[in-house]
């Protein structure tokens, strides 16, 4: 994928979740009422910022990634760890930021992602046919065995350590 | 045109995916109980699941090239997912480092999978496919090192794509009822900080679903759960292909043989095949 394309897709990508998270801070309907407007338009206004935080964050992520010669890791891994410094408590403008981006739940910022995949997914149906219902059942005692394992360490860890 | 052209123009899949939003954030969170169990549906879930209604062929909605269009896309949209988690992490930096002990030790639970999953897969009569379908959660870097050590066409390739599409199709689904089991039925045992870190596997749809029933069921921890989420998910994805490497894999190697799987291990067709992957 080009830079610009990658540009014009995360547009597209933050609209999408500028309205679903619009939508899911409202709880349904319950803000239509008759001073319900002026509260919606509101609501769509305080996401604003911390959407555009966001995509500054990515674009400085794709741009470091970009200028490192070592392609070991994934933008995306230079696209969290900026994230967490600029929002750490002592980094210049940090509580700012924290606060706008605290505008966008992360839960509902999913919505759109899983929206995409969902459409995505018909594809990997033919291939799941054929390799047939035995690997799908051990992939979900997978998922089981790594959940499971990771909290029962997780857990022992933290009572050893108070 | 380049497919991501095509895809970028298809306003079908836009429309359809802002429509899905709407529609999934309209429906909102709901949780009910299952008998001990309570179980959280999020939005994510309804959007996901309505997605891929939405590729029944009968539908004529999608077409195979509009899924394809579409999956050449998913990538890029994780990375708001990712800069929002950063930002996650870093408020709570502190408390994060303070709980580093247990983030890097939860790691090795990862194991799990193998003792978990390597005598099931050979029960269900699997042979040496059962290697590539168990030693880890099959993600993208898991596919990488199977397909450099034993080749993409062989039975441990096979059992790697096997697990990794099925994480695709109903990792999400199912990661968001078991955290959502195990929180409601044990949490007399687990503390919400161990089960938030376990949620952390190097799959970021994966670790989100199964973070949302423990943000609804501990609203007041919601911010300190992502934290610990998202930091225990950048782990995996660093330490991830090393402890695949050194441990599970070899571990995986020695449990399928006592389980009575005495096959050799595949190798790659070819150098040429090895250097692709």
């Amino acid at each position: 994928m080009t830079y610009k394309q990658m540009a014009v897709f995360l547009i597209i990508c933050a609209v999408q979740i500028l309205l679903g998270n619009w939508v899911g801070a409202q709880h349904g309907l319950t803000v239509w009422g008759a001073d319900g407007a002026a509260s919606a338009a509101a609501l769509f206004q305080d996401a604003i910022p911390g959407i555009l935080v966001l995509l500054a964050i990515i674009a400085a992520g794709v741009f470091v990634h970009y200028i490192i010669p070592w392609k070991g890791l994934p933008a995306v891994a230079y696209i969290v760890t900026i994230g967490c410094i600029v929002t750490i408590p002592g980094f210049p403008y940090a509580e700012q930021l924290t606060a706008w981006v605290s505008k966008i739940n992360f839960v509902g910022l999913c919505t759109p992602i899983l929206a995409y995949a969902g459409l995505a997914v018909g594809k990997d149906i033919g291939i799941l046919k054929k390799q047939g219902w035995r690997i799908v059942l051990v992939g979900l005692f997978v998922f089981v065995g790594t959940f499971v394992g990771s909290a029962v360490i997780a857990e022992l860890v933290l009572r050893a350590m108070k | 045109m380049n497919i991501v052209d095509r895809a970028l123009k298809n306003w079908k899949l836009h429309v359809l995916a802002l429509v899905l939003t709407v529609i999934a954030e309209l429906i909102g969170t709901i949780s009910f109980d299952v008998g001990p169990a309570k179980l959280v549906m999020i939005p994510l879930l309804y959007a996901f699941i309505l997605g891929a209604l939405c590729g029944i062929p009968a539908l004529k909605l999608l077409t195979h090239d509009d899924m394809v269009q579409t999956s050449s896309l998913v990538s890029v949209t994780f990375f708001f997912l990712m800069a929002r988690y950063g930002t996650l992490v870093g408020p709570s930096f502190w408390k994060v480092v303070q709980s580093a002990p247990a983030l890097i030790l939860q790691e090795f639970g990862n194991i799990g999978t193998v003792f978990f999953g390597i005598p099931i897969a050979v029960l269900l009569g699997l042979r040496r496919e059962a290697v590539g379908a168990a030693f880890s959660n099959a993600r993208e870097p898991n596919i990488a090192i199977v397909g450099e050590k034993y080749g993409m066409d062989t039975p441990e390739g096979i059992g790697v794509m096997g697990v990794y599409v099925t994480g695709t199709v109903f990792g999400a689904l199912f990661c968001s009822f078991l955290s959502s089991f195990i929180a409601s039925t044990m949490s007399s045992f687990f503390s919400p900080q161990a089960l938030a870190m376990a949620c952390g596997t190097g799959s970021a749809s994966m670790m989100s679903a199964s973070l949302a029933p423990l943000t609804e069921m501990w609203p007041d921890l919601k911010d300190e759960l992502a934290a610990l989420a998202s930091a225990s998910n950048m782990c995996s994805g660093l330490d991830g292909v090393y402890m695949c490497v050194f441990l599970s894999l070899p571990i995986s190697e020695w449990l399928v043989r006592v389980c009575g799987v005495k096959d050799a291990p595949s190798r790659p067709a070819g150098n040429a095949e090895a250097a692709a992957n």
